[in-house]
C-alpha cells in the first residue's frame, strides 16, 4: 500500500504545497511538512500563491529552506517577491544562499536598491558577493561555485574527514576536495571515493590525484561546459592569473548554463521579453507586446502602400498577386536561417577576436547568396510551372518565362538583402542593451516583408518600361 | 597544440608497441577525435594491437557509424571482454547501434564469458532508444531502511569504487525505494541513528520509460546528480547521472533551437558546412506556400476597385505570422518547462493565450481597418473614380474583420503545434517556419476567400 502511495503523492506536489496553506490552519503540522518538501517544489508553488498565501507560506518556512526557494527563482521575479519580506529579513537570505545565486538577484536590482541589502549583509559575505559580481556576464566566474573545500596537502586523512563535517551544512558539493599549498594555488584533488579507500593515518599528499584540467575565471562559460562534456568531467577547478583557485564549476552548473543559454537563445530569437513571460496574465501580455505589434505594422504598412504603385499590373496579370505570398516567405525564411545563426554566435561570444565578426558576417553572406541563388532557381521554375497550368493567367504581352524570371529575381534578391540585414543587427547592436523585441525574428520578417515588397515593386516596374 | 601533433603521429603511424606504452598519457576523447579521420584499414589496425581496457575506453567516445564495422570485423571473444569491460548505459548504447543479428552474435559471446553482464545487457538493449532505462547504470550505493549510519559508512568504504557518493538510495526488504540521503546529511548525523530517520522521505525518480531529457530536466530542476530509475511500483533498477543528462540536454537544447529555426543551429562551426541542412527546409516550404498562389488565383476579381483588398495581403500575412509564431514559442517554451504536466495548467495557457490572441487580433485589425479605409480614400481607381463614402466603410470593416479571422486562425495554428511535438518523435520539420507557412495558408483562405465570397455573393463594387 504504501509503495503505491508515494508514486501518487510525487506527481504535482506543487499544487500540494498550495493546498497545504490554503486549508491547513494546525501550525505544527504546517512547519514540519512544508519544510521537508524540496525547495524547488516549494518554489513552484510560490510562483501560483497570492500575496497572503506567500505570506503563510514564508512563516512557516525555516530560513535555510527559503534562500534555497529564492535561490530557485528566476532573478526578477525572486527580486520581485523579495519585497514581500522585510530588508532585513531579504538581507539575511540572500546571505545564506549560495553567493553566486545571491550575487544573481542583487544584479538583477536596481542600483539603490542593492547597496540597501548590501549595507545588511555580513561583511565577510558581502567581500565575497562583491568579488563575484565583479566577473563579466559570460565567464567562468560568474557561473561558479565559490562554496568549496580546500586543504592543505599535509593535512591527514581523519583531518579530512573532520573538515568534510565541518562544512557538510555549509558546502553543498563535497565529493571533491581540492588541495591547495599556501598561496592557495591548486595541487591536487581529492574524490571522497579515495578518501574512503584510504587508510585514516596516510596525509592527502600521498592520495591526492593531479589535476589535468582547469579553466581561468576570465575564461568563456560556454568552452569550459563544452570541455566538462567533452572529457566527463564532474567538477572544473576555476584559477585566476595567479594560479590560485577561486571556484568551481560543477555539473550543476554547468547543466544550469545549458538550459538558461537555451532560453536565451529562444527569447532573443523570438522577440519575447526575456523572463517569464509564460506566468504573465494575457491583459499585462498584451500591454507589452502591444507598442512593438504596432512598430511591425509600420513597417507593413508602408509595405502595402507601395503595392499601389503596382495596381494597373495587378488587373493586368493577377499571377503577380497571387505570387506575392510566395516571394515574401521565401524571402523571410531565408532571413530567419541568418537571423538564427547571428544570435548563437554572439551569444556564445565565439566573435570576439578582432576581425572575427566581420570574416563570419562575409562567410555567412556567401553562403546567403548561395542560398539565394538556389532559391531564385527553385522560383523560377515554380513560377513556370504554375503559370503554365493556367494558361488564361497570363494575359497581355507578358510570357510566361518572363513572369518566372521576374518571380526569380524578386525572390533571390529580396532574400539576399533581407537576410544580409537579419545576420548583421544582431552583431553589431548587440552592446547597447537593446531588447530582444527590437531584432528578433517578427521584427525582421516585418522588416524583410518591407524589403521584399520594395524590391518586387522595383523589378516588376523596371522590367514593364524595358518592354 | 604538440599533444595534438604528437597523437596524430601516434596513431597514424605509431608502431604497435608504440600505441601501447603511450596510448594512455591522453585522454580518450582526444583519442577518438583523431581515430576518427584515420583510415578503415588503420582504424582496425589500431583496434587489433589495443587490449581490450584501452578499447573500452576509447570506444565510449566513438559514434555507431564508426563502430559498426570495426565490431563486425572483431572475433566475438575481444568484444565480449570490451563489453564486460565498459559500463553498462555505454555497452547498451554501443549494442544498440548493430544489427539485429550482429547484436546477437555479441550478446551470445558474452554469455560465455561474463553470465551476469550478459543478464543485464539484455535486458537494458529491450528499453527503448533514449529512454531513462537504456543509459541508466549500477553505479550506485543503496542501504536497507532499518540500518544505521554506520552501517552507511561501511558500505560507503566497501563500495569505495564507485564514483558517485554524493547520495544513497534507502530501500526496503523488497528493493522498493523508500528515500534517499545526501552524504552531507550522514556526516551531520549521529553514527548509531536510524538510516529512515536522517534520510529524504521522498526520494525524485524516473520510470525506466521516461525519456533521457525528462531525466536530464528532472536532475536539473532538483539540482540532484544521481537519479533512481525506477518501475511502476517503485523497484530501484538503477540510476542515470548529471553527467549524461548534460549531453542529453545539450543535444535538446539544439533540438529546441531548430524547432524555431527550422535547421540545427551552432552544431557547425563554420556556416558552410550548414548548406545542406538549411537548403532542405527552404525547398519543402517554398513548395508548400505555392498552395498560397493557387488559392490567390481562384478568385481573380474583374475590376480594379474589387481588387483593393489584396493590397493589404502583406500585413495581414505578416501580423498572423507574427502572433503565430508568438504564441507557437510560449506553448514550446512553457511545455518544455512542464508547466502543463498537469491538464488545468494546460487548460489555463490554451484559455489566456486564445484571449490573447482574440484581443490582439481585434486590434490589429482595427489597425488595418482604419489604415485601409484612409488608403483607399486617397486612393483613385482608374476606372471608375473613387468610392463611395458606403462602400469604403463597408470594405474597410469587412477587410478588418478577416484580418481578426487570420489572426486568430494563425495564433491557433501556433499554439497546437508545440503539443504535436511531443507527441511526434522528431518533429522538427514541425517548425516556426513551417508554422509560418502555415498560417500564411490559413490566412489566405481566411482574408481572400472570405472576402471575395462576400463580394461576389451580395455586393458589388
Amino acid at each position: 500500500m504504501r509503495k503505491r502511495k508515494l508514486t501518487r503523492l510525487s506527481r504535482n506536489k506543487s499544487a500540494e504545497i498550495h493546498g497545504l496553506i490554503k486549508h491547513e490552519r494546525r501550525d505544527n503540522i504546517l512547519r514540519t511538512r512544508l519544510n521537508k518538501y524540496h525547495p524547488y517544489d516549494l518554489k513552484e508553488a510560490l510562483l501560483m500563491m497570492r500575496h497572503a498565501e506567500r505570506a503563510r507560506l514564508y512563516d512557516y518556512l525555516n530560513e535555510k529552506t527559503l534562500a534555497d526557494v529564492f535561490a530557485h527563482l528566476p532573478e526578477r521575479k525572486a527580486r520581485e517577491l523579495l519585497n514581500d519580506v522585510s530588508v532585513a529579513y531579504g538581507a539575511k537570505l540572500l546571505e545564506i544562499m549560495a553567493p553566486d545565486d545571491a550575487v544573481d538577484i542583487l544584479q538583477s536590482m536596481r542600483h539603490k536598491d542593492a547597496i540597501e541589502y548590501m549595507a545588511l549583509i555580513k561583511h565577510d559575505h558581502r567581500n565575497a558577493l562583491r568579488r563575484l559580481s565583479s566577473y563579466k556576464h559570460h565567464t567562468v566566474g560568474s557561473e561558479m561555485t565559490s562554496d568549496f573545500i580546500a586543504l592543505e596537502p599535509d593535512t591527514t586523512v581523519s583531518e579530512a574527514f573532520k573538515a568534510l563535517h565541518e562544512n557538510a551544512e555549509e558546502v553543498e558539493a563535497i565529493d571533491t576536495l581540492f588541495i591547495v599549498d599556501e598561496a592557495n594555488r591548486l595541487e591536487g584533488i581529492v574524490e571522497l571515493k579515495q578518501l574512503l579507500d584510504a587508510s585514516k593515518g596516510s596525509v592527502l599528499r600521498d592520495v591526492m590525484t593531479d589535476v589535468y584540467r582547469f579553466v581561468f575565471t576570465e575564461a568563456n562559460i560556454y568552452d569550459a561546459v563544452e570541455m566538462m562534456d567533452r572529457y566527463n568531467l564532474h567538477v572544473l577547478p576555476a584559477i585566476n592569473k595567479k594560479q590560485s583557485i577561486e571556484g568551481v564549476l560543477t555539473l550543476t552548473d554547468a547543466i544550469d548554463v545549458v538550459e538558461e543559454s537555451a532560453l536565451a537563445d529562444t527569447d532573443r530569437y523570438s522577440g519575447l521579453p526575456t523572463g517569464d513571460a509564460v506566468f504573465e496574465s494575457a491583459s499585462k501580455h498584451l500591454k507589452r507586446r502591444l507598442p512593438w505589434f504596432f512598430v511591425m505594422m509600420a513597417w507593413l504598412f508602408a509595405a502595402s502602400g507601395l503595392l499601389f504603385l503596382l495596381d494597373a499590373h495587378f488587373s493586368d496579370v493577377w499571377l503577380f498577386v497571387a505570387f506575392l505570398p510566395f516571394v515574401l516567405a521565401t524571402s523571410n525564411h531565408l532571413t530567419s536561417q541568418s537571423l538564427a545563426q547571428s544570435i548563437v554566435k554572439v551569444r556564445r561570444h565565439v566573435l570576439r577576436p578582432a576581425g572575427a565578426k566581420m570574416r563570419y558576417f562575409l562567410e555567412e553572406t556567401t553562403v546567403t547568396a548561395l542560398t539565394a541563388v538556389f532559391l531564385g532557381a527553385l522560383a523560377l521554375l515554380l513560377a513556370w510551372g504554375v503559370s503554365n497550368v493556367d494558361p488564361e493567367a497570363l494575359t497581355g504581352s507578358l510570357s510566361s518565362i518572363e513572369f518566372a524570371m521576374i518571380i526569380a529575381a524578386s525572390v533571390a534578391l529580396s532574400g539576399l538583402v533581407a537576410s544580409m540585414l537579419a545576420a548583421a543587427l544582431p552583431l553589431w547592436f548587440r552592446r547597447r542593451k537593446t531588447t530582444p523585441a527590437l531584432f528578433g525574428a517578427p521584427m525582421m520578417h516585418s522588416i524583410s516583408d518591407f524589403i521584399s515588397v520594395v524590391i518586387y515593386v522595383i523589378i516588376v516596374l523596371t522590367f514593364s518600361t524595358i518592354t | 597544440m604538440d599533444g595534438q601533433r604528437a597523437l596524430r603521429e601516434l596513431l597514424e603511424q605509431g608502431s604497435p608497441k608504440a600505441l601501447q606504452n603511450q596510448i594512455l598519457d591522453y585522454h580518450p576523447a582526444d583519442v577518438a577525435e583523431v581515430f576518427r579521420k584515420l583510415s578503415r584499414e588503420r582504424q582496425f589496425q589500431i583496434v587489433m594491437d589495443l587490449n581490450h581496457h584501452e578499447l573500452a575506453a576509447l570506444f565510449e567516445y566513438l559514434d555507431n557509424a564508426i563502430l559498426r564495422p570495426l565490431i563486425e570485423e572483431m572475433d566475438n571473444d575481444k568484444t565480449a571482454r570490451i563489453l564486460a569491460t565498459m559500463t553498462a548505459d555505454e555497452a547498451s548504447q554501443m549494442l544498440k547501434g548493430l544489427h539485429e543479428r550482429l547484436r546477437q552474435d555479441c550478446l551470445e559471446g558474452l554469455k560465455d564469458y561474463d553470465e551476469k553482464v550478459h543478464q543485464q545487457l539484455s535486458t537494458m538493449v529491450q528499453y527503448p532508444l533514449d529512454s531513462a532505462g537504456a543509459i541508466m547504470k549500477d553505479d550506485y550505493i543503496k542501504i536497507l531502511d532499518q540500518a544505521r549510519v554506520k552501517d552507511a559508512w561501511e558500505a560507503l568504504e566497501e563500495k569505495a569504487q564507485r564514483t558517485n557518493h554524493s547520495r544513497l538510495f534507502v530501500v526496503d526488504d523488497d528493493d522498493f525505494i523508500v528515500g534517499a540521503v545526501r552524504i552531507n546529511r550522514l556526516l551531520l548525523a549521529d553514527e548509531e541513528s536510524r538510516i529512515d530517520d536522517v534520510m529524504f522521505p521522498d526520494a525524485t525518480t524516473v520510470h525506466y520509460a521516461d525519456t533521457t531529457v525528462t531525466a536530464a530536466r528532472t536532475m536539473q530542476k532538483y539540482s540532484i546528480p544521481i537519479l533512481p530509475v525506477v518501475n511502476q511500483n517503485n523497484r530501484l533498477l538503477g540510476v542515470v547521472t548529471l553527467d549524461d543528462a548534460l549531453r542529453d540536454l545539450r543535444e535538446e537544447t539544439r533540438s529546441d533551437y531548430s524547432r524555431l529555426t527550422s535547421f540545427p543551429g551552432l552544431v557547425k562551426r563554420r556556416a558552410f558546412d550548414s548548406v545542406p541542412a538549411r537548403w532542405l527546409p527552404l525547398l519543402w516550404h517554398s513548395v508548400l506556400s505555392l498552395l498560397c498562389v493557387f488559392l490567390i488565383m481562384q478568385v481573380a476579381p474583374e475590376n480594379t476597385a474589387a481588387m483593393l483588398p489584396v493590397f493589404f495581403l502583406p500585413i495581414v500575412l505578416g501580423m498572423a505570422g507574427n502572433t503565430a509564431s508568438n504564441s507557437f514559442t510560449l506553448t514550446l517554451r512553457g511545455i518544455d518547462k512542464r508547466f502543463y504536466s498537469h491538464p488545468s495548467g494546460a487548460r489555463a495557457h490554451l484559455l489566456k493565450e486564445t484571449a490573447f490572441a482574440v484581443t490582439s487580433g481585434l486590434l490589429i485589425g482595427l489597425a488595418v481597418a482604419i489604415f485601409a479605409g484612409v488608403v483607399m480614400r486617397l486612393y483613385t481607381v482608374p476606372e471608375t473614380g473613387s468610392l463611395n463614402v458606403y462602400d469604403l466603410l463597408t470594405l474597410s470593416a469587412l477587410i478588418g474583420a478577416a484580418t481578426w479571422g487570420a489572426v486568430i486562425l494563425s495564433a491557433l495554428a501556433g499554439l497546437f503545434i508545440p503539443f504535436a511535438h511531443k507527441k511526434i518523435r522528431r518533429g522538427a520539420w514541425l517548425s516556426l517556419p513551417f508554422l509560418h507557412v502555415l498560417a500564411d495558408i490559413l490566412s489566405t483562405a481566411v482574408y481572400i476567400a472570405s472576402l471575395y465570397a462576400f463580394l461576389s455573393w451580395g455586393w458589388t463594387l
